[in-house]
């Protein structure tokens, strides 16, 4: 081991932690520009890093079993809301019916969970671009069920949520009766700032979970087989079984993190809500200084802090520098895919470059 | 005569079999349910003649190993440029659509080596990574949609505003200039768009021939043993990009073939997720992620059409619901799925 | 079959299920209709007061006239009220504390008169929705 110098520490900080110095200087320039006040974007920052902390701590787990993404969290995602339309047809409300809405859709959560895991046992290697199809495909499934089962097969007795021909669900639900219902559990205001106490305290706790977990037996195995499976497997960790698991645990957190955020934003868009569940969450981690191998607890609160004040930035900065706000909307889903790619493709060239050498070690210097 | 049933399934897998079977009894039902089955399956004879060259820009990067396009959109906006080039250019008829596809091939073909080299730096990993490769672009493009500076009054908004409408009408310039070649019309609702079908067949020969020249099968052989073409002295970079760019640039011509039968440039977000319709056919077709011929492009393009076709009408006057859209997610991506989770001998 | 793994399994879907029986029922919000008109139960006539302010669970209380009917929303089974009886100029001639509960659907209006005058249970059929 030979000691680092200062400027190669400096070099290697800045080269590592190169996404999110990008985004800390282009909201440096985005914000003057945008003209929002601070205490405007401290308040917007608060509720989104309630929002959607969860969700995108659900992706840490399977990043360590060397899973990647897990793009199919939008299952969990898709639990959850059919746990918070039959609560709200129950017309069960506050805390209670949060709670009871994530009791019915734990199950779904792990049965689906156990699929996706299942799947992605037979698609070793491309489990990202695999969970991401399952994705779809569910998304499919989730129509049919929202679309033509609630109402006929299960019955629905709120006329406020069926549509005019008497079966599916409709577009946009209103949980006017379980929104904020956690995050003004425990109120708190200073100033003129409401802070949702109860979320971040349900946050602040799951990170805890992570931090013990990744101790536990279970997590050691996880880092084992992320780190190699093969290597794993000979050890007599149980390989497949593990990364079911992983992938459950995932898809519950994602199913609790997506009824977290719904109860922020207080209305459940049917068909759309999940969609971007998934692919904001990825982008945000990886905006926080995640890769595909390696997530730490404060990637995912930098990743939010830094998406999301870009969200809230870029239409006005847009309409200010280009005379459009259109602009600023395109340049956020640009930014937010871009990200994705962008990760991806550093991350693969990585590993490209660490088996060239890893090969070339094996042959010997010839 | 159980056992060869039995060898045919297993050969043409599960999914295959049944949307084959679903199919087929979609055109039964048709008549019972007062759908007219002559214009169903004009309908299904067009939708096959404007997706199939999409479908074929799947084959190049399947058969050099790159897997499934998911990056098409990239060479779907090279043909959107040229076609709103040749509109702004105010060419109109055949003249119109060749030179579309004049603007439009070059740049698919930029376009295709820099995606291709950046998918050489990521073996393993491309189709995830041509997926976010395509979404991004597309959303580059809606700013450069709103952008760049085109002036004709048949694209830009009208009221106001500037950049270019999201969908844009052909007519006038080049609706149907392939469809309408040497087309047959028998009676009121039989339409064979013959010259778009000649232009298809024309491609697909091309891409079988090409398959067949010592480049092709150079891209065959990497796609089937990159350690043994390694071996074999055949550059597994360039092959790659060789076959992005094909990719790309058959992206390009499909999706101008594409608008000159359907009459509307779609703009904007209208690309994002033309890539899985594609993808989605030419696995129902019988192409694995690691081969891929003809006659797969070919029977997938019309089961998968004919089902798109054939879903909306006979599902809705059997059910009297509209069912489509989401039979249409199940199937495309339960058989990209079925793909992707076979079992394959994986060589590491 | 029936270990102890097995058996703390079944005990833990039992709570779990009973938890959610819990929060079904005493999260349940009830639309609740409440009157103050002159009710006749089991024969014995309730007349209804000039003026009565009436708040539910603490909440925001409701103003009704005589013969008046509002509606309002309460979350489970058990309530309290808080009654308080006015005169013509707007002072308090007597405050009635006390709780009840939650019946059923049909009988979903609150009878003020009724919980004035002591019957068994002030929740009284609601009137059929246009």
């Amino acid at each position: 081991m030979k000691a680092y110098t200062t400027k190669e520490k400096i070099q290697h900080l800045l080269i590592s932690n190169a996404v999110p110095i990008i985004f800390i200087l282009m909201s440096a320039i985005a914000i003057p520009l945008s003209g929002f006040s601070p205490t405007y974007l401290v308040q917007e920052m608060l509720i989104r890093l309630a929002r959607n902390s969860f969700l995108v701590l659900s992706l840490i787990i399977p990043i360590l079993a060397g899973m990647g993404l897990n793009f199919g969290m939008v299952l969990g995602a898709m639990a959850g809301q059919v746990g918070l339309i039959l609560v709200s047809d129950w017309a069960v409300v506050g805390i209670r019916g949060l709670l009871l809405a994530a009791m019915i859709a734990t199950p779904i959560a792990i049965a689906l969970g156990y699929v996706c895991g299942a799947v992605l046992n037979r698609a070793k290697g491309r489990e990202m671009v695999t969970s991401y199809i399952l994705g779809f495909f569910v998304n499919g499934l989730y129509q049919l069920a929202v679309l033509y089962a609630f109402g006929k097969v299960i019955p629905i007795s709120n006329s406020e949520l069926v549509l005019s021909r008497g079966f599916g669900i409709r577009n946009a639900i209103n949980l006017a009766g379980m929104r904020h219902a956690l995050d003004y559990l425990v109120p708190l205001k200073i100033g003129n700032l409401n802070v949702p106490v109860g979320t971040y305290l349900t946050i602040g706790l799951f990170c805890l979970f992570i931090v013990w977990f990744r101790r536990t037996k279970l997590g050691q195995d996880m880092r084992a087989i992320g780190q190699d499976m093969h290597v794993a497997g000979a050890a007599g960790i149980p390989v497949e079984k593990t990364r079911i698991i992983a992938i459950i645990i995932s898809t519950v957190l994602a199913c609790y993190g997506q009824i977290i955020f719904l109860q922020n934003i207080g209305t459940l868009n049917t068909y759309n809500s999940h969609d971007q569940a998934g692919m904001f969450a990825i982008a945000a981690l990886l905006i926080g200084g995640a890769t595909v191998s390696k997530a730490t607890i404060p990637n995912v609160f930098l990743g939010v802090i830094l998406f999301h004040m870009m969200f809230v930035v870029s239409p006005m900065a847009g309409k200010q520098l280009m005379g459009q706000a259109q602009i600023g909307e395109y340049f956020r889903v640009f930014i937010s895919y871009g990200i994705i790619a962008i990760s991806l493709a550093l991350h693969a060239w990585k590993r490209q470059k660490d088996r060239e050498r890893a090969r070339r070690s094996l042959r010997g210097e010839a | 005569m159980n056992e060869k049933l039995k060898g045919f399934i297993e050969e043409a897998g599960w999914p295959r079999v049944i949307i084959g079977l679903f199919l087929l009894s979609l055109f039964v039902a048709a008549p019972f349910v007062q759908v007219r089955v002559d214009a169903s399956i004009s309908d299904t004879l067009v939708r096959f003649g404007m997706n199939g060259i999409l479908v074929l820009a799947m084959v190049p990067m399947i058969q050099s190993g790159c897997g499934l396009n998911f990056g098409l959109p990239l060479g779907i906006i090279a043909g959107l440029l040229g076609a709103v080039t040749s509109i702004q250019l105010a060419f109109t008829g055949m003249l119109g659509f060749l030179t579309a596809l004049a603007i439009a091939i070059p740049l698919a073909a930029l376009f295709g080596t820099a995606y291709g080299l950046l998918l050489n730096r990521v073996k393993g990993d491309e189709m995830m990574i041509a997926t976010y490769v395509g979404f991004s672009s597309v959303a580059f493009m809606c700013m450069m949609w709103l952008l760049l500076p085109y002036t004709s009054p048949t694209m830009i908004w009208g009221y106001g505003g500037s950049g270019l409408r999201t969908t844009i009408s052909v007519e006038g310039y080049w609706l149907h200039i392939l469809s309408d070649f040497l087309s047959v019309q028998v009676g009121e609702y039989f339409y064979i768009p013959t010259g778009m079908f000649i232009f298809f067949g024309f491609m697909c020969f091309l891409m079988w021939a090409f398959l067949h020249t010592k480049t092709g099968t150079a891209m065959t052989a990497v796609g089937s043993n990159p350690e043994f073409a390694r071996a074999s002295g055949i550059d597994v970079n360039r092959m790659r990009v060789v076959s992005v760019v094909l990719s790309t640039v058959l992206a390009s011509i499909g999706i101008i073939v594409y608008q000159q039968s359907f009459g509307f440039v779609q703009l904007y977000m209208g690309p994002f997720y033309m890539a899985f319709p594609a993808v989605a056919a030419i696995l129902l077709g019988g192409a694995s992620v690691h081969k891929a011929s003809m006659v797969n492009v070919v029977i997938g393009t019309f089961l998968f059409q004919g089902i798109l076709t054939m879903t909306p009408s006979v599902i809705n006057s059997l059910l009297q619901t509209d069912m489509s859209e989401v039979i249409r997610i199940v199937v495309s991506n339960g058989m990209i799925l079925y793909a992707l989770t076979r079992k394959v001998q994986v060589k590491r | 079959m029936f270990n102890r793994r097995n058996g703390f399994r079944v005990g833990l879907l039992v709570v779990l299920v009973l938890l959610g029986a819990y929060l079904f029922v005493s999260g349940k919000q009830h639309q609740m209709f409440v009157d103050n008109k002159e009710i006749a139960l089991d024969g014995k006539a309730y007349p209804a007061e000039a003026f009565v302010r009436v708040a539910f669970d603490g909440k925001e209380p409701l103003e009704l006239a005589s013969g008046d009917r509002d509606v309002t929303q309460v979350v489970g089974p058990a309530h309290t009220v808080k009654i308080e009886v006015l005169n013509e100029s707007g002072d308090v001639l007597k405050t009635l504390d006390g709780d009840f509960q939650w019946v059923s659907t049909p009988k979903g209006m609150f009878s003020v008169p009724a919980f004035l005058g002591g019957a068994p249970s002030p929740m009284v059929d609601s009137p059929r929705e246009e």
